[in-house]
């Protein structure tokens, strides 16, 4: 199930149009995935504040959808570009690769919730793909 | 037996109460076709589902996803025993239609992803939470009597 240049090109037309608002995507993404599917706040137990709109939910949204946002531009080459988180996720922060499943998901209903207009099937059946590949990049140092 | 907070059956009875399943349906079961197309395998004889554009002009399909949509009603006006409830549908699915039950969590997230597109900031993290839950106990259901 890997990229067409049709996919490719639907999800950097999509994210580019998105990225100015990084922060409540990811946040939100975030604070559903600790919420909507509390086995994810073990993760977070160094974390004073899990609830929706706290601070740390909302730095941490950020920083994972910067990732997202810089993997767009690493289409061609994901497993390449990802190596270094990859290897973060793998060793420092041994996040079990089924959770990938879960932000994604919850990337998706918040892209749909805000994006109404612009998040159509073909966005989404694209965008599916591109979070499953970087998923897959981010699981390659794993074992 | 599945515990529902007030919440949770206030919210389900208040989304299903205000759906319109005409839109919601076609939406869904469309955008389950597009998004993973290995499931149009059920659908031989709907017609044209070459692209993205045909199946959403699909008259077949809209039509379809009105009477999957109407389907959830059971669980709604029975949230204290969908297990009973869905009983028959699920001998149904397993054994006239033979649809792997992985589908049915496939549709079941295409129809988060269009009710949250309705409902925009009001479908915050607990309506989802109670939304994806009562969908959850659904698709738990409809597994129910496959062997």
């Amino acid at each position: 199930m890997s990229l067409s240049a049709k996919d490719k090109l639907a999800v950097k037309t999509f994210f580019d149009k998105v990225a100015s608002k990084a922060e409540d995507i990811g946040s939100e993404a975030l604070a559903r995935t600790l919420f909507v599917y509390p086995q994810t706040k073990t993760y977070f137990s160094h974390w004073a504040d899990l609830s929706p709109g706290s601070p740390q939910v909302k730095k941490h949204g950020l920083t994972v959808m910067n990732g997202v946002l810089s993997a767009v531009g690493m289409m061609d080459d994901l497993k390449g570009g990802l190596l270094t988180l990859s290897e973060l996720h793998a060793f420092m922060l041994r996040i079990d690769p089924a959770n990938f499943k879960i932000i994604n998901h919850n990337l998706l209903v918040v892209l749909s919730l805000m994006f109404p207009e612009d998040f159509t099937a073909e966005v989404h059946v694209s965008v599916d793909k591109f979070l499953a590949q970087v998923s897959l990049s981010l699981s390659e140092k794993y074992r | 037996m599945v515990e529902w907070t007030d919440f949770e059956r206030t919210t389900i009875q208040d989304i299903f109460s205000k759906m319109n399943y005409e839109v919601v349906g076609q939406q869904a079961l469309a955008r389950c076709l597009i998004v993973y197309p290995w499931t149009q395998r059920y659908f031989g004889n709907f017609g044209n589902l070459y692209n993205a554009a045909a199946i959403m002009g699909n008259p077949m399909v809209a039509a379809h996803g009105t009477v999957v949509l109407h389907g959830l009603d059971r669980a709604v006006k029975n949230m204290d025993n969908i297990k009973a409830a869905y009983a028959e549908l699920s001998v149904l699915h397993s054994e006239k239609l033979h649809v792997d039950p992985d589908n049915f969590r496939l549709l079941g997230d295409c129809l988060t992803i269009v009710v949250a597109a309705q409902l925009g900031a009001g479908f915050t993290p607990e309506v989802q939470a109670a939304f994806q839950k009562f969908l959850a106990v659904v698709v738990s259901s409809l597994r129910r009597q496959y062997h």
